[in-house]
């Protein structure tokens, strides 16, 4: 099987690496790149799943505050933009890497980096601030479905910082190759896919929230 | 080398050959399975001898269902002892012909007669899970007869109408009058179950579900928790004497002149006795038990209960896991 | 919270002397192992030749030897349950509640999780990459992960039976009984953290298995030239990935709920048990068609090589095998017609379950007529596919009964349910998993299996299952319900008392089995596989040697058409595939898989007991252990060049 490489590959690792050994990685990365969509997808079914627990649940307060009432749209809003901007310049980011201007990638990926911790940092006062007006999660089935679908979508993005950090660090001590341009590649899905299950979030529960 | 014995495919199954080198396992499955025909005669099968409408209609549609499926069942059991009979390998290669591995006619046969089952089936089936819903009213001309029941560890209270006295695993019906019993459960999720005279519905916390049935005949039957719970589960389970319409009044007089009530601390003894209970009996409940124990655990839109005639509507979430109750 | 969570003295089993003697048994086994490795040096050859293999085929013989292992435990319960369930008319039998109620839920877990999915993934990993001409799957390393993971579930369920206790809450552990106050302590924690750590496995296993069928076929090799098993792998790893994340969702939320406190399934505060059924059997009820269609695949492949016949209707199998896919994510509702649905919602779930059972009706018409005309041999594998065929019908009949809503009515919770699944995961999954093992098992290992013996435990397995099962049909009938630690019905008495005669003649199986195995290595120069075609076969695996060198083929073959190497055989008069060998890249052994799975099985048993701070070390290792990786600056690769096929031999020998 013969392919040309859409990648650049100028690390500083694979320049012993023999015409088949680069060939069977670039067969990896197509395999990596197809496993990777079948991860989302099955990752996307937990959120489906969630989300339909929210949609079941979130009337269900018992004797505690109602939810949806409690939810702040201004902050959810801001959120929102933090993400979305980050996805933005994750795609330059890539852009970037792709051209092999490893520096400005750098920079891109840093500023992803900041955007998704303030977006973190937002989520977790959010969270700390309901706690402290006793409306935790153990309080009823509608506020533990509400922490957990955002706070699953929180995890997720805190993955997608640890696995940002780490690339950060492997671009500078390797330089820019086919298998960690890959990989940076696939963060990207995942971070794009992060994107759009928070706009099913600001949509079904903010937003949803707003209109009760 | 080869001796042809007999094999049986279950209780009900045909006899079939089979060819085997082995054949003593095979003699002493003879003897078994007719030692366990002995054992249960028609008499034992309480599903197969209904004493309710409800119940005879769900046992007819066992037969039915059986009988259809036989015009597959038959046909696969005899080639599957037919053909490695006939086609086993032997010297020389008479009626080998490797080329034959389609025929439309026979695919067509083979996708069309199973589907055909399955439709006549499938129709069947919407016609009478509507007719044997649970949640239909019994049919008939008679006035209902609401019945509470609340499921504990590991027994079972019920309230009869107008507050005329509760019992403890012992259920009293009056013959040829529709029964309409309303389930919740103070503990973990049960299913009722009355083999016999009504198929069985979960009862779960918060939540109210309707058995609704019939019984055509005086007898008595054993109705339990089918549901795992742990401890004392198999234990779970009441007695129900199904009586003429002259011994219920009876039965209710007795109840009602029976000295003892139910007050909300004998319920909470009962509730936290985490054993089962002989046959106990009560003049009296508190009023509005039955909707007290839903609402302890019910979570939002706990509407009253609804007392209008013809309407079941559950309180809490439906099954389907949609938010709202069923129409 | 103390250093150890709440782990103490007392979690040790001495509530029940039946629990302690198999606890003792278990912990004397595993000492005898580690004895015997040590006496024998095996530890070096252990690690280096299978601990750290990617080899998609050591991994799956390891997945075999794990649902061995699980299979007897799995079995041990089965028989202490009949034989309660024979003693315990009027009386306690000799199991307190406590210890029944444990073992018949971990039996569930156990046959399940444990010993039906690694039985099919094992054969579908050492089969698929070689019925594909694949050099290996496509994430080798993800695929000993996958392993691990699942060993660390099935250690921690074994563990369960040593330190504390399993669940009480059965296999399915619905709440809110499963909810800490009815079962406080680390039950059904053991189960909920097996069941998540050894889901991960399988979801991964799914993802490697379909990019492998979809991206590594030979050349020539169009999806309707793939060989059935192939197929069916590609519909039950589908069925993995899309339904494994229910399970997770249902799992993890009854954790959150256990663990600190949430209210997704509890009684009140708004929890709602409903949404657990629904969750849990959006999963489950696929998870049936996970097990049972690579058995499906495998009756396909047995039947077509030992009528010396090409598959009759191949693409209808092929539909068939798609459809039940589809429709098994429709249809979870009858799993509790009795929860108070509405008659069209019934109706409609009944249906819809009904349907499946035209595509499998095509199925076993097809296998019948592949058999039609064809020149029979009555092997081993062929005596597991006629009984299954003859003994899954009435599995399939009563299904359709339980897929009526007025008859479930009747029939849920009881003993024919019971008998209804047995019905259909023994016959229907597991005699095909032993066909499959038999079929196979020169393959992965050079010989062939002793077939006296194999007949043996077929007639054995098969007596037994009618002689346990149809009493539990009759019996529920007689309105028996399950889960009964004791019963004061005496009539049910004598079906039991059957029913435990049946699981001796299962047990007389087994112990068939184990003697085929040890007769078989015994004999294995006479039984040798020289040809690396024992059976005359009809699929790209019996191309290669037995067993084959760890790159599968010298030269990946080209395809021409569907069973290709018997079309090469009896059309097209060649059978290696011409030209030079290929420079071959193998993926390099690894200890790190094994390390991360040793790292899950860690993390679950500290979030069972509530020792946190072990569980974040256990996770920032595993984190540690996956970002190494991405630092180092080899390929992981190693290259095999073959001068020539006896010169390879040779390397192989050596290595």
């Amino acid at each position: 099987m013969t392919t040309t490489s859409s990648y650049p590959d100028r690390g500083s690792r694979g320049s012993g690496w023999t015409a088949v050994e680069k060939e069977e990685l670039e067969r990896a990365v197509r395999e990596r790149q197809a496993g990777f969509w079948l991860y989302l997808l099955s990752d996307a079914l937990i959120f489906a799943l969630l989300f339909a627990t929210w949609a079941v649940m979130a009337d269900r307060i018992a004797t505690g505050p109602d939810t949806r009432s409690l939810l702040d749209l201004n902050k959810a809003f801001v959120e929102t933009m933090l993400l979305l901007s980050s996805s933005f310049t994750f795609g330059l980011a890539t852009l970037e890497l792709r051209a092999d201007r490893v520096r400005n990638c750098l920079l891109w990926m840093a500023v992803t980096f900041l955007l998704g911790a303030a977006f973190l940092g937002f989520e977790l006062t959010e969270f700390m601030g309901l706690i402290d007006q006793g409306a935790g999660p153990d309080v009823s089935g509608s506020l533990s479905s509400f922490f957990t679908l955002v706070g699953t979508h929180g995890l997720h993005v805190t993955a997608g910082l640890v696995w940002l950090a780490v690339s950060f660090i492997q671009l500078l001590v390797i330089g820019n190759d086919i298998q960690l341009c890959a990989r940076i590649e696939r963060l990207g899905m995942f971070w794009h896919f992060l994107d759009i299950v928070w706009i099913g979030i600001f949509t079904f529960v903010y937003l949803w929230g707003a209109a009760a | 080398m080869k001796l042809i014995i007999r094999m049986m495919a279950g209780v009900s199954g045909p006899w079939t050959a089979i060819s085997a080198r082995h054949c003593v396992p095979q003699a002493l499955s003879l003897l078994l399975v007719s030692l366990m025909l002995a054992g249960c005669s028609t008499s034992n099968l309480a599903i197969l001898s209904p004493a309710s409408g409800f119940a005879t209609g769900q046992r007819d549609l066992i037969y039915f269902a059986i009988g259809l499926m036989l015009i597959v069942l038959i046909p696969v059991w005899l080639l599957a002892f037919w053909f490695p009979f006939r086609y086993r390998e032997r010297e020389g290669t008479r009626g080998h012909h490797p080329e034959w591995t389609t025929l439309p006619w026979v695919e067509a046969v083979v996708w069309t007669v199973p589907a055909i089952i399955v439709a006549i089936i499938g129709y069947t089936v919407w016609l009478e899970t509507h007719r044997l819903d649970p949640y239909a009213p019994a049919p008939s001309q008679g006035t209902a007869v609401q019945i509470d029941a609340i499921s504990l560890d590991w027994k079972w209270v019920f309230l009869y109408p107008d507050g005329r006295g509760a019992t403890v695993n012992e259920l009293v019906l009056p013959v040829g009058r529709p029964i309409e019993l309303h389930l919740t459960s103070d503990t973990a999720m049960t299913s009722l179950f009355i083999p016999g005279l009504a198929g069985q519905i979960y009862a779960m916390a918060g939540m109210e579900t309707e058995l609704n049935f019939q019984p055509e005949r005086a007898g008595m039957h054993i109705g339990r928790n089918t549901q795992y719970t742990g401890g004392s589960f198999p234990d779970q389970q009441f007695t129900v004497k199904v009586v003429s319409p002259e011994d219920y009044r009876t039965f209710l007089d007795r109840l009602s002149r029976n000295g003892s009530s139910l007050s909300e601390a004998d319920y909470y003894e009962l509730k936290m006795n985490r054993h089962t209970s002989p046959v106990r009996e009560y003049s009296t409940y508190p009023n509005e038990l039955f909707q007290s124990v839903i609402d302890t655990y019910c979570s939002s839109n706990c509407g009253r209960r609804q007392t209008e005639p013809g309407s079941h509507a559950p309180q809490g979430a439906n099954p389907e896991g949609t938010a709202g109750g069923k129409a | 919270m103390t250093f150890l969570g709440r782990l103490g003295i007392d979690s040790l089993p001495f509530y029940s002397p039946v629990a302690f003697a198999g606890a003792a048994t278990e912990v004397l086994a595993a000492l005898m192992i580690l004895a015997l490795v040590t006496w024998k040096g095996w530890w070096k050859p252990l690690f280096r030749d299978w601990i750290a293999t990617v080899d998609h085929k050591k991994i799956g013989i390891m997945y075999l030897f794990l649902a061995g292992v699980m299979l007897l435990r799995g079995f041990a319960d089965a028989m202490l349950m009949r034989l309660q369930q024979a003693m315990a008319l009027n009386s306690d039998g000799y199991l307190p509640p406590e210890h029944f109620n444990q073992i018949f839920s971990a039996h569930g877990t156990i046959m399940i999780f444990f010993m039906a999915m690694p039985f099919l993934t094992g054969l579908i990993n050492i089969v698929v990459p070689l019925q594909i001409g694949a050099r290996d799957v496509a994430f080798p390393f993800l695929n000993a992960v996958s392993f691990w993971l699942t060993g660390a579930g099935a250690a921690l369920v074994l563990l369960s039976l040593v330190i504390g206790k399993f669940s009480t809450a059965g296999w399915t552990a619905y709440p809110p009984f499963s909810e800490n106050s009815f079962t406080p302590g680390p039950g059904v924690d053991y189960w909920i953290w097996a069941v998540l750590v050894a889901g991960a496995g399988s979801t991964m296993t799914g993802i490697n298995v379909l990019v492998t069928i979809l991206m590594r076929r030979a050349p020539g090799m169009s999806l309707m030239r793939m060989p059935l098993f192939t197929w069916t792998a590609l519909v039950t790893s589908i069925l993995m990935v899309f339904a494994f994340p229910a399970l997770t969702t249902s799992s993890a939320m009854l954790a959150l709920d256990r663990t600190l406190g949430f209210h997704f399934f509890t009684n009140g505060d708004g929890g709602n048990m409903m949404n657990y059924a629904n969750l849990f059997w959006i999963w489950g009820h696929p998870e049936v068609y996970i097990l049972i269609l690579p058995a499906f695949g495998i009756y396909s492949e047995v039947v077509a090589t030992f009528s010396d016949k090409r598959l009759f209707g191949y693409t209808s199998l092929v539909f068939a095998t798609a459809v039940i896919g589809v429709l098994s994510f429709t249809v979870w509702l009858h799993h509790f017609f009795t929860m108070g649905a509405s008659a069209n919602v019934n109706a409609v779930f009944g249906i819809a379950t009904m349907i499946i059972a035209v595509p499998t009706g095509v199925k076993v018409f097809d296998w019948l007529f592949t058999m039609y005309r064809g020149s029979i041999r009555l092997t081993t594998p062929m005596y597991w596919t006629i009984g299954f065929m003859v003994t899954f019908v009435i599995g399939g009949a009563t299904g359709v009964l339980l897929a009526i809503p007025p008859v479930d009515f009747l029939m849920h919770n009881s003993v024919f349910l019971v008998a209804h699944f047995h019905n259909m995961l023994i016959p229907g999954a597991l005699f095909g998993f032993f066909a499959g093992f038999s079929y196979w098992f020169p393959k992965a290992f050079g010989y062939r299996l002793d077939e006296t013996w194999g007949k043996r435990a077929f007639w054995a397995w098969i007596t037994g299952f009618y002689i346990a099962f149809m009493p539990l049909y009759a019996l529920g009938f007689m309105g028996m319900p399950r889960r009964m630690e004791h019963y004061d019905v005496a009539g049910w008495q004598p079906l039991l008392i059957t029913a435990a005669i049946g699981a001796v003649f299962i047990l007389a199986g087994i112990a068939c089995q184990i003697v085929q195995l040890y007769v078989s290595w015994k004999n294995r120069e006479s039984l040798c596989d020289t040809t690396g075609d024992p059976w005359d076969g009809r699929t790209l695996e019996w191309m290669t040697s037995s067993p084959p060198k760890p790159w599968n083929f010298d030269r990946i073959p080209t395809v021409h058409s569907l069973d290709e190497f018997a079309w090469r055989k009896e059309t097209a008069g060649f059978v290696d595939e011409p030209g030079a060998p290929d420079v071959i890249a193998l993926p390099k052994d690894s200890l790190l898989p094994m390390a991360i799975g040793a790292s899950a099985f860690i993390f679950g048993f500290a979030m069972i007991w509530h020792i946190w701070w072990l569980a974040i070390m256990a996770l920032l290792t595993i984190l540690a252990m996956l970002t190494a990786t991405g630092f180092t600056r080899d390929s992981g690769l190693r290259i095999i060049r073959i001068e020539n096929r006896d010169a390879a031999r040779a390397e192989v020998a050596s290595s």
